[in-house]
């Protein structure tokens, strides 16, 4: 709506919504109530670069990745991808975009199906977008392997006999197979060892920089989505609060939510953790079912002002390139 | 120098699975002092988790036997009491917090009630003066309206409440000892940093021990003033802070401190990785359980086992390198 960006950006949010209806009211069930996951959001993503989506649970971040793919249908608002408006195209047209849009998962254990060998995992997503002939999938999945940094050996195997970050990598080849321009990665190492994550985090910089790659990295790592992103854009109750180049908003968090957020990520220095002032937020996040009228970080921010009670504010560029949703600036 | 207040020496515990015999902790010795946290650090399946439960003496059996050694509190083997014995320790003398707050509440009992247990073994107080102190504790946790939430179940509660509660009753007798094992590790950053704070402050009023177990190198730095890195069953490497984050001198914590992206970090640096996987505990390798991942080693490190090397005095270090006889290597930290 107002991310001006300077390069032409490869994926365009305008004013998304996703509402989860809910039936409730009793045994009848005659009132329906709305989860707003995502809540008029807009954002850019340019082209070769990273975006990170930061927030707690239940904050939206996961939502938005399932909705730019169309997992979710959006209730409003529009997702334009490389000029191409595909907030309403049909199933058919959609399975294109998706050759180009891609998906890596949490769980590894669970986003792999255990019946399948580590080839028949990978040549899948080439049959479904009818790519190449049978020998030159197999040869592609081969191919994979090495790039994502397992033996071609294993192309035989079955996602049991592999490690967590082993299967991560193997998400990571089925994404890739199909050659997309754009990966969504929805807290792609959470689940993996501090030692594996780092190689993990490293052969998606490799890959970015090999192919070009855009990413959305969904985590809620702040110190590892800072490391990893460009731009960061954070996320509270399906709003997004801030958004600002990684560095600027680690050093000038704007938003009351983004300077408790940051400074209560934990640094592994015992004499910078010891001298650090830390915002410590009061309470919870609030239900996403009743908001609160105004901002909806109003009932946990120290610098509430009667406006906030009444008006919730807009994300506006308040500094070059640094947008925050907040009445105090 | 004041005595130590838990005495690890020699623990061994392994499970007993039908792959074979899973050598989960091999011979660790540690110590507590009274009134300081410790942080117990390691990636999963190094053992940390285990050498907490086996303190508690709470290691399933079967499959799990703590197989030798000695967990002296003060001057009584723990290891040695019977199950009785043991159960007026727990909880009264050393408590527990575990990660998931959800699964180790009972879901249908009240929050007053679960507490209220607790006081009630350990200590010779009626029904309603366990409820005022059970109101008490939820108040020295920081829960706002404690008289209402006591009657609360634990379903009605969010995260970070939970973990709250569990701290709640981890405190209600004023152990010695805590033993948190991933107290944050299922919650959301901005209650991670009220839980440290939260536990910070037990720690100075109640002066007990913290033992903090953690994969989490950056919540230890916040807390804890002595660091223990465990990696495939041993302790690798054990110091102050200061040593560990600042002067780390096993290549195993060299790799995990450069393997995590620091948020204070001015430019982007490439992380560090460790190539290769954890050993397999089923048959742990004869010599340095690092050796294979390990870009320094040499010869020895793969026939024998290092000793603990003292560069320093209480920094200690499980590595080859530290012998007279080896090359020095640089560190690029």
């Amino acid at each position: 709506m107002n991310v001006k960006t300077t390069d032409e950006p490869i994926l365009q949010i305008k004013r998304l919504k996703k509402y989860f209806p809910i039936k409730r009211g009793g045994f009848l069930k005659k009132e329906t109530v709305f989860v707003k996951a995502i809540d008029d959001i807009s954002f850019n993503v340019r082209k070769g670069e990273t975006l990170g989506l930061v927030g707690e649970t239940g904050s939206g971040k996961t939502t938005v990745g399932r909705t730019i793919i169309r997992l979710y249908k959006p209730t409003s608002g529009q997702i334009i991808f490389n000029g191409m408006d595909i907030t309403n195209v049909n199933e058919n047209k959609m399975q294109k975009v998706r050759k180009e849009i891609q998906m890596i998962f949490q769980d590894p254990y669970a986003s792999l199906d255990p019946r399948l060998t580590v080839e028949e995992i990978i040549t899948e997503p080439m049959e479904i977008h009818n790519l190449y002939t049978p020998e030159k999938r197999r040869e592609k999945a081969r191919e994979l392997l090495n790039i994502i940094g397992l033996n071609p050996e294993h192309l035989n195997r079955f996602p049991h006999e592999f490690s967590g970050g082993q299967r991560q990598r193997i998400g990571l080849a089925r994404a890739l197979a199909v050659e997309p321009q754009f990966i969504i990665c929805d807290e792609p190492v959470s689940a993996l060892d501090v030692s594996i994550q780092a190689q993990i985090i490293n052969t998606f910089e490799d890959l970015q920089e090999q192919f070009g790659l855009t990413y959305l990295f969904i985590s809620h790592d702040i110190a590892m989505v800072k490391h990893i992103s460009d731009d960061i854009a954070v996320m509270y109750l399906g709003r997004i609060m801030e958004t600002a180049p990684s560095n600027d908003i680690y050093k000038h968090p704007l938003h009351p939510y983004t300077q408790a957020l940051m400074t209560a990520v934990p640094i592994p220095d015992p004499q910078a953790e010891k001298k650090r002032v830390r915002i410590i937020l009061e309470g919870d996040i609030s239900s996403n079912i009743n908001l609160p009228k105004g901002c909806r970080f109003r009932p946990r921010c120290k610098y509430a002002k009667k406006i906030c009670e009444e008006i919730e504010p807009k994300l506006e560029e308040k500094e070059t390139n640094h947008f925050v949703a907040c009445h105090l600036y | 120098m004041t005595k130590p207040i838990l005495k690890v020496e020699n623990l061994t515990t392994q499970f007993f699975t039908y792959a074979g015999i899973v050598q989960a902790v091999r011979g660790i010795s540690f110590e507590i002092y009274p009134g300081e946290a410790v942080g117990l650090v390691g990636e999963s399946g190094c053992g940390k988790s285990v050498t907490g439960l086996s303190i508690m003496r709470l290691i399933p059996n079967p499959p799990g036997k703590i197989v030798s050694g000695s967990v002296y509190l003060d001057k009584e083997n723990l290891l040695e009491f019977s199950e009785k014995e043991m159960r007026s320790v727990r909880g009264n003398e050393i408590s527990m917090i575990f990660q998931d707050p959800m699964t180790s509440l009972n879901p249908v009992f009240s929050i007053g009630y679960q507490i209220m247990e607790t006081l009630l073994l350990h200590q010779k107080i009626t029904k309603k003066q366990a409820k005022e102190k059970a109101i008490k504790l939820l108040d020295m946790v920081h829960i706002k309206s404690p008289e209402e939430v006591i009657n609360r179940y634990p379903h009605q509660l969010s995260g970070g409440m939970r973990q709250r509660v569990m701290a709640a009753i981890a405190i209600s007798c004023e152990p010695q000892i805590i033993i948190a094992d991933e107290p944050t590790t299922s919650l959301d950053v901005t209650i991670q940093a009220q839980i440290l704070n939260l536990l910070t402050d037990l720690k100075t009023k109640l002066n007990s021990s913290i033992v903090l177990i953690t994969h989490n190198l950056a919540v230890v730095a916040g807390l804890c003033s002595r660091v223990l890195v465990m990696y495939a069953g041993l302790i690798m490497e054990e110091g102050t802070d200061m040593q560990i984050y600042n002067d780390p001198m096993h290549p195993y914590t060299w790799g995990l401190m450069k393997a995590v992206p620091k948020i204070n970090e001015e430019e982007k640096k490439r992380l560090m990785t460790i190539p290769g996987l954890p050993p397999d505990l089923l048959s742990p390798p004869e010599g340095c359980p690092f050796a294979l991942r390990c870009d320094y080693a040499m010869h020895i490190c793969f026939r024998k086992k290092p000793p603990f090397f003292e560069p320093q005095k209480g920094h200690k270090v499980a590595c080859w390198l530290m012998d007279p006889r080896a090359s020095r290597v640089k560190r690029s930290m």
